[in-house]
């Protein structure tokens, strides 16, 4: 591996296709913890009495999960820095975001999928719960409608196939995005080296 | 412009972001959740209906705040080629960023508390807000300076 040093002295390797093991720590912690917070909001959502709040405890833990899932590219590239490689450039930092981002939809749609085998019933539970919130909302009938649509829409059969095609777009470019931010806060500038 | 490949795929991306948020109305199709552009953004946004704009009575993919973060990252993006890097070099663009993630973090958590209620419109412009601020952040790697030695 190329050894090269950096203007304020430290030596760095030039990056290898090592940063997948960054990729995989992360994405497999952040698919784990999101897949845990969202099943834990689940259950206490089927627990709870209906209280016609527009943010239940299930929303209030999709909301937790998507900013989360937001900020893989950013932990991955931290973690490349940290461990492989202060050196980094803007497009390599992209790509490790992107890859993060996929694996992250992978990963949580398979242990989604996992769940409904160990719980099969739970899918069934979330939803009427969740119904029942809906329709204890004071909301006109057609705006309750179009919320139950949603949501049912939310928990409703699709395949792994078809949640990975329309997943993976979304997330891996926001994932992208951080990854390139991860660039901005954590590697070194290039400039900073002599080669 | 340095990194251009990666811009140009950046902003394709970003109009593809933009213009898939828009949900069915722009298409003059009825609501139907199970669609692709809906479930497109099921993992990143909550889309409730009464937290989004509408399109001829059909709410969009995604909420209001959502899609002012990506309009504010698509109208950041294609300013880049015609910023200067000097804009960039004071260290302002941090304090941009921190600021538009704390009081979109204020709103958001204000709004769910009942301190205040936000509209759409205050939601979709303090997300812009946030998706300027990230543009901000990177801008200056993609302009190219003249002192730079390749």
């Amino acid at each position: 591996m190329e050894q090269t040093t950096s203007a304020n002295g430290r030596n760095t390797a030039s990056p290898d296709p090592g940063y997948w093991t960054s990729v995989l720590i992360v994405s497999g912690i952040f698919s784990i913890a999101g897949f845990a917070i969202n099943i834990i909001f689940g259950y206490v959502q089927i627990a709870s009495e209906p209280g016609g709040t527009v943010f239940s405890p299930m929303m209030l833990g999709s909301v937790v999960v998507c900013l989360a899932t937001c900020l893989g590219g950013l932990a991955a590239v931290w973690h490349v820095t940290r461990y492989i490689t202060p050196r980094m450039k803007l497009g390599r930092g992209a790509l490790i975001g992107f890859l993060t981002g996929a694996m992250i939809v992978l990963f949580s749609t398979l242990l989604n999928e996992l769940w409904v085998i160990f719980d099969p019933g739970y899918t069934e539970r979330l939803l009427d719960s969740v119904v029942e919130n809906v329709e204890a909302m004071d909301l006109p009938a057609d705006t309750q409608d179009q919320m139950i649509d949603q949501m049912a829409a939310g928990v409703r059969d699709t395949s792994v196939f078809q949640q990975l095609v329309v997943g993976i777009p979304v997330t891996g470019l926001l994932n992208l995005l951080t990854g390139m931010l991860g660039v901005r806060f954590f590697a070194v500038k290039e400039e900073d080296y002599t080669e | 412009m340095q990194y251009r490949a990666l811009y140009f795929t950046v902003l394709g991306g970003l109009i593809f972001l933009v213009a898939a948020s828009l949900g069915n109305g722009i298409a003059d199709r009825p609501l139907d959740y199970s669609d692709w552009t809906y479930r497109a953004f099921r993992g990143v946004c909550h889309q409730l209906p009464e937290r989004s704009f509408h399109i001829d009575g059909v709410p969009m993919a995604v909420n209001a705040r959502c899609f002012g973060i990506f309009s504010g990252l698509l109208a950041g993006w294609l300013l880049i080629p015609v910023a200067s890097a000097r804009l960039f070099r004071q260290g302002w663009p941090g304090i941009l960023l921190g600021c538009a993630v704390a009081v979109n973090v204020m709103d958001f958590s204000a709004g769910n508390l009942w301190v205040w209620n936000s509209s759409n419109f205050s939601r979709f412009f303090l997300g812009a807000f946030l998706g300027v601020g990230v543009v901000c952040m990177l801008a200056d790697r993609f302009i190219k300076t003249t002192n730079k030695t390749d």
